[in-house]
């Protein structure tokens, strides 16, 4: 992964990743439009071919861009944290249905 | 943030494992099923020597067939080449397993089968010992060997670990009739499918594609905080990364053949 800021301005910043395409983006976009305080949030793939994205995100002042992304990106982990937590106490219980 | 996650595993039935994936946002259901079908890794052939191929199929046909069986992985002994310490073009004990085959029909016609490949190390073998892959006249032959790595699905469709790997939204009824609880309360609900080839359990299919998730977000997170956000991006990302043997195009070349082209 690699990281490039396209854009800051006042509340809003653009960045790239180099490597990275729609499993990641649109994640971090879902988590950005769920907290107080993101007035908007979007991304976009330029060519679907080359690896790279763009993330748009823009705050309402109260909570730089930069905050948000990084508290963002702790919620994907608390989640997925949670997912393997339950995921593995399920697994435990699954039955086997072998024919 | 709203309700909690819950999972509830229903059936495993041969590699194919169902599960019920209840209180996330579709976003966050799809990541995962993404990430396990181009980001976890698995073990197929990717370099073959041919020293004896005297059968009616050409060589990068047969090399093409080999790279599609799938293979048992282990990613606790090996890495992907791309992070590999021995930097070598032919691989090291942990970022390749050797699988030779030698095999000729005398007297009469045979099949060669995936089975026929002896495997160096014998945990990196063929799921599946019956895959054909060529037939042999009377006095044709076969001599290589073959070279298994790890890679991603993104670069190709071999290293992909999942043969089908599925979500379907259901709603209140549906889960009534699979006898869930619902009385929390559970927002959206996926059954997820998960067949594996037969390279990894799938329920490692799906811890690892948690553990690669994490990865990039923890990634994401620091470079973040540490400030690191004026590297330079490749347009071509993966190709030039981890994309070994594939056709390399570069940025400024594929520009120069657009001008050309002009
Ligand atoms: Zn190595």
């Amino acid at each position: 992964m690699r990281l490039r800021i396209l854009s800051r301005e006042d509340n809003s910043l653009e960045i790239a990743f180099g490597g990275e395409g729609h499993t990641l983006l649109n994640l971090l976009q879902n988590l950005l439009l769920k907290q107080k305080g993101v007035k908007m949030a979007g991304y976009s793939k330029p060519h679907p071919l080359m690896d790279r994205s763009i993330l748009f995100v823009n705050t309402d002042g109260d909570k730089p861009p930069e905050v948000a992304l990084i508290e963002a990106a702790e919620e994907g982990k608390r989640l997925l944290k949670e997912f393997l937590e339950e995921f593995e106490k399920a697994a435990r219980q699954v039955r086997r249905q072998d024919a | 943030m709203g309700e909690k996650l819950r999972v509830e595993a229903l059936t495993l039935k041969g590699d194919t494992l169902r599960f019920i994936l209840m209180g996330c946002d579709t976003a966050f259901a799809n990541a995962l099923r993404r990430t396990m079908i181009s980001e976890v890794p698995c073990m197929a052939i990717e370099d073959v020597f041919i020293f004896a191929n005297t059968s009616v199929m050409h060589d990068e046909i047969l090399a093409h067939r080999l790279g599609l069986i799938p293979l048992k992985t282990d990613l606790e002994r090996y890495v992907l080449p791309e992070r590999c310490d021995c930097g070598s073009e032919l691989g090291c004990s942990r970022c390749r397993a050797v699988l030779t085959l030698d095999v000729s029909a005398e007297g009469e016609a045979r099949t060669v089968y995936s089975g026929d490949l002896i495997p160096e190390d014998p945990v990196i073998r063929p799921v599946n010992s019956e895959i054909p892959l060529v037939k042999l006249a009377p006095g044709q032959a076969l001599k290589l060997e073959a070279y298994a790595r790890l890679g991603l699905g993104k670069v190709h469709a071999k290293w992909q670990p999942v043969s089908c790997c599925i979500y379907q939204q259901v709603d209140e009824r549906q889960l009534e009739a699979l006898g869930i609880d619902r009385t929390e309360g559970v927002g959206k609900a996926f059954i997820f499918t998960v067949e594996s080839t037969g390279c990894l359990p799938p329920e490692r299919i799906v811890s690892e594609a948690v553990k690669v998730l994490m990865g990039k977000l923890e990634e994401f997170s620091e470079k973040m905080r540490r400030g690191e956000l004026m590297e330079e991006i490749k347009e071509f990302e993966v190709v030039e990364e981890v994309g070994r043997g594939l056709y390399r195009v570069s940025a400024e070349e594929y520009e120069e053949e657009e001008e050309e082209e002009e």
